[in-house]
């Protein structure tokens, strides 16, 4: 993969826990949120006998339990395997849009890379088509994968009307990326040396 | 880092951002395969409205030069076309999704979920992805605010309508719950000054409740100045507002020291200083500082106090009676509960007693 012009390998962990705890919480636990399953086919079906299987065979824990900053609880699951297994569809498509963001941005760069002061790392987000935003580690020549997830439409929290067209509309995940980014990189605790990249899809 | 190089950039941005829900509405608009119990479009249009109105209230302040290519007042225009074309049943249907939107028990719901959230306190250190919801919702007043401001382009298009009473009776209820969790509007303080700026707004009578939010500073600052307004017979209550500026902020060293050596008239008795910082003040999981909290810790800490220094010097009669302890370790230990509970001339007395 090319980012601004200069060449970085993909790594993506292979650590079953990572993939577990991501896919768990990015396509099934946050799905109603991110609305990334529908950018698969068959996914509510899927989504839903996956989740009962979790909870019901698996003792895992409720979804509120799943929020954001929650401890993984994958590390101490007993069923990590079985899991890691059920999750093989969604697991293949995680990675198909990882790949795709990675590749893609290329064409039409909109990228950020940044040093972040809490975890002491230089790091690069990509915002793909799709409003995808994918965040790695930047290792020298490497690029590797922490997270990959869409912005929540948090304003239609509890919204008891439907809002279907909009939460298939990937027009509006690439704005809530842009605009969100925007604030978070203006917190100087935690991040510098911010450089933005193409600047019109920053705007 | 701000990303916005000066007011120009912030109205490009601002532009930009009207731009985007003015395609995405208008394209929604004319989108025939919308089912209709779908509410996208109106979802689409309440935006349309509030980027128009943060568009047209920051190009009050800010010059405008050739770099901005659709003038606010052409916005302002379209975006009251757009509005007169949805008509009569169109409007019903924006009703309808203002009514829920902005109704206080969705507001108040989704206020209740984030405090009651475990992760969530005022004094955690916020990661760049843990305030998206707090900015989101705290926008939301904003959003009501503007749709009733005069000289704005709803407000014109519900006067028109005679249907005033109906948004202003939203905005007041919506303000009531917005001003009962102002602890997570302080929590998310300089993300408020991020949107102050990006906004470009100025503390006028209209929009003065953007910078009545305090910082966790401010909050600090406000709580010694309660300190020192109290008297010694009081400081327990003194520690309880101590706690809530500990909680706020992590300061509890600089804290202590300042009613140490700024309010020392207050600490006469060092007993109670003594106490005051060897409290545990930590809440329950998932319990945030409000008025039922600060009640029940005026009453732990009551209870403590008089606990703690009847069980030590009841040990201490114990100890001094005991026999078979050796004399010196006999020693150490009362004067190590003397300094516990303050005595601290008591202590040094014990120290130096000769055998």
């Amino acid at each position: 993969m090319r980012i601004n012009n200069k060449e970085f390998k993909l790594i993506i962990p292979s650590d079953i826990v990572w993939w577990n705890y991501h896919v768990t919480k990015h396509f099934i636990i946050n799905d109603s949120e991110q609305n990334m399953s529908n950018l698969i086919q068959n996914r509510s079906v899927e989504i839903s006998e996956i989740r009962n299987k979790q909870k019901l065979d698996y003792k895992c824990p409720s979804d509120d339990k799943w929020v954001e900053n929650a401890p993984s609880p994958c590390p101490l699951c007993k069923k990590i395997e079985n899991c890691y297994n059920d999750l093989e569809k969604l697991r293949f498509n995680y990675k198909k849009f990882i790949i795709n963001a990675a590749g893609n941005d290329i064409k039409n760069p909109f990228n950020a890379q940044y040093f972040h002061l809490k975890y002491n790392k230089d790091s690069i987000l990509i915002i793909d088509n799709i409003g995808m935003n994918l965040i790695g580690d930047n290792k020298k020549s490497k690029f590797c994968v922490k997270s990959m997830y869409r912005q929540s439409i948090n304003d239609a929290d509890q919204l008891s009307l439907s809002l279907g067209a909009i939460f298939g509309e990937n027009k509006i995940y690439i704005k809530l990326a842009r605009d969100s980014w925007k604030m978070r990189f203006s917190r100087r605790n935690i991040f510098k040396n911010v450089k933005l990249n193409k600047m019109e899809n920053w705007k | 880092m701000s990303i916005f190089k000066n007011n120009i950039s912030v109205l490009s941005s601002l532009e930009n951002n009207w731009l985007e829900y003015f395609s995405l509405t208008t394209e929604y608009f004319t989108n025939h395969q919308i089912s209709k119990d779908d509410f996208s479009f109106e979802y689409l249009l309440n935006k349309l409205i509030y980027s128009t109105n943060i568009y047209y209230r920051a190009s009050k302040l800010i010059e405008i030069d050739s770099s901005i290519q659709i003038k606010p007042a052409n916005a302002v225009i379209m975006t009251s076309e757009i509005l007169n074309d949805i008509g009569g049943s169109g409007y019903n249907r924006f009703k309808i999704f203002c009514e829920e939107y902005y109704s206080k028990q969705r507001f108040e719901s989704l206020l209740n979920g984030i405090v009651e959230n475990d992760s969530w306190d005022i004094n955690t250190i916020k990661d760049e992805f843990s305030q998206e919801k707090e900015i989101s919702f705290f926008l939301l007043r904003d959003e009501i605010n503007l749709i009733n401001r005069s000289g704005f382009v709803f407000r014109e298009f519900i006067d028109k309508k005679n249907e005033i009473n109906f948004y202003t009776k939203l905005e007041k209820e919506f303000i009531i719950v917005f001003n009962n969790f102002k602890d997570i509007w302080t929590s998310i303080y300089k993300d408020i000054q991020y949107y102050r700026h990006y906004y470009s707004l100025e503390n006028t009578d209209d929009d003065k409740w953007w910078f009545e939010v305090k910082s966790p500073e401010m909050a600090v600052e406000n709580l010694k100045k309660a300190i020192y307004n109290l008297n010694p017979s009081k400081l327990c209550e003194g520690a309880i507002i101590t706690n809530i500026g500990i909680e706020t902020q992590d300061l509890i060293p600089d804290f202590i020291k300042n009613i140490g050596t700024n309010v020392t008239s207050l600490v006469q008795n060092p007993k109670i200083l003594s106490l005051v910082k060897s409290f545990d003040y930590s809440l329950a999981p998932g319990k945030h500082w409000g008025p039922s909290e600060n009640k029940e810790l005026v009453n732990n800490f009551t209870i403590y106090i008089k606990q703690r220094q009847q069980i030590i010097e009841d040990l201490i009669k114990l100890i001094k009676e005991e026999s078979e302890i050796d004399t010196d370790r006999k020693k150490d230990i009362i004067a190590t509960a003397y300094f516990l509970i303050g005595k601290q001339d008591d202590a040094i007395e014990v120290l130096n007693e000769s055998e």
